[in-house]
């Protein structure tokens, strides 16, 4: 299945991957949340080790995060751009994702936070 | 999954009965979410009966935020003008003038409010990390037309809702 835009695969230090597209965007955790949801929280990572990789697909592109690189208290950013597009006829419909912005967040050690996003169109 | 969204429309008295899964929001001259357009016509110099409109959320998500929703033109033709507001206390639709201001062609802010059409109509708030069913504060639209309107079907004009989700 090819992960679909805006989709999110994270792997973990046992090699486990978490991928978005192939649960539906369900979490595997806690019901009515999303994937991101359990990186987010870190929910893999008791049994499966560290996050090593984070990834968002768009536009037939893939974009990696190196997270071995980063500190401990990173934290990932994915916000998905949504439209719902009606015309008051009811003969357009459309639904999509306009964007992604990806990236990460930490504190440094005087407790600023830092963030590096990557905007997708 | 990620989120999934629909229409409810609300008609009657505080537009209170709710119809789910709408497909359109033609304005005409009668409230209710079942004639057609074409049997309840607004004559040149009327209004539309008001419509409440809200979407609904559903679906995986972990946060929702920055709801807008605009129209692309709110003045589509000599004697005609779309005004709308996103509404936080119910009301009840007519053909009476709401008194609101143009439609937002940029993006008015819609809050997220609560699990049902019962409790759309609130304060609500910018964002919110509720799962399953969500509804937003509901939008109150109205055509306003002018005796030099012409007669005959206005072309169609287009709604944009957006949002931002984690």
């Amino acid at each position: 299945m090819l992960p679909l835009d805006t989709s999110i695969q994270a792997e973990y230090e046992d090699g486990f991957i978490l991928d978005e597209t192939e649960l539906d965007d369900a979490s595997q955790f806690v019901e009515g949340k999303n994937v991101f949801h359990d990186i987010l929280n870190k929910l893999p990572e008791e049994e499966h080790g560290k996050l090593v990789r984070f990834t968002v697909f768009w536009k037939d592109n893939k974009y990696d995060i190196n997270w071995t690189m980063l500190p401990d208290n990173a934290r990932p950013i994915r916000f998905r751009h949504g439209f719902v597009r009606t015309s008051v006829d009811g003969a357009i419909q459309e639904q999509g994702w306009s964007g992604v912005d990806f990236g990460f967040q930490y504190n440094d050690e005087t407790g600023k936070n830092l963030q590096e996003v990557l905007e997708l169109r | 999954m990620a989120s999934t969204q629909t229409f409810s429309e609300g008609n009657g008295s505080n537009a209170g009965t709710e119809t789910t899964s709408r497909g359109e929001m033609n304005w005409k001259n009668v409230d209710d979410s079942t004639t057609a357009y074409s049997s309840s016509v607004i004559t040149a110099g009327n209004n539309s009966f008001s419509k409440a409109q809200a979407i609904v959320f559903a679906g995986t998500w972990n946060s929702l935020s920055s709801l807008t929703v605009k129209v692309d033109n709110n003045a589509p033709a000599t004697g005609l003008s779309i005004v709308g507001v996103v509404r936080s206390a119910s009301f009840t639709p007519s053909a009476s003038s709401t008194g609101d201001g143009a439609m937002s062609t940029s993006g008015a802010a819609v809050n997220f409010t609560g699990t049902s059409w019962a409790t759309a109509f609130a304060a609500g708030s910018s964002s919110s990390t509720a799962g399953g069913t969500l509804y937003t504060q509901p939008l109150r639209t109205q055509l306003q037309t002018t005796s030099s309107a012409a007669p005959g079907d206005i072309a169609s004009r287009t709604f944009t809702w957006s949002w931002t989700e984690s």
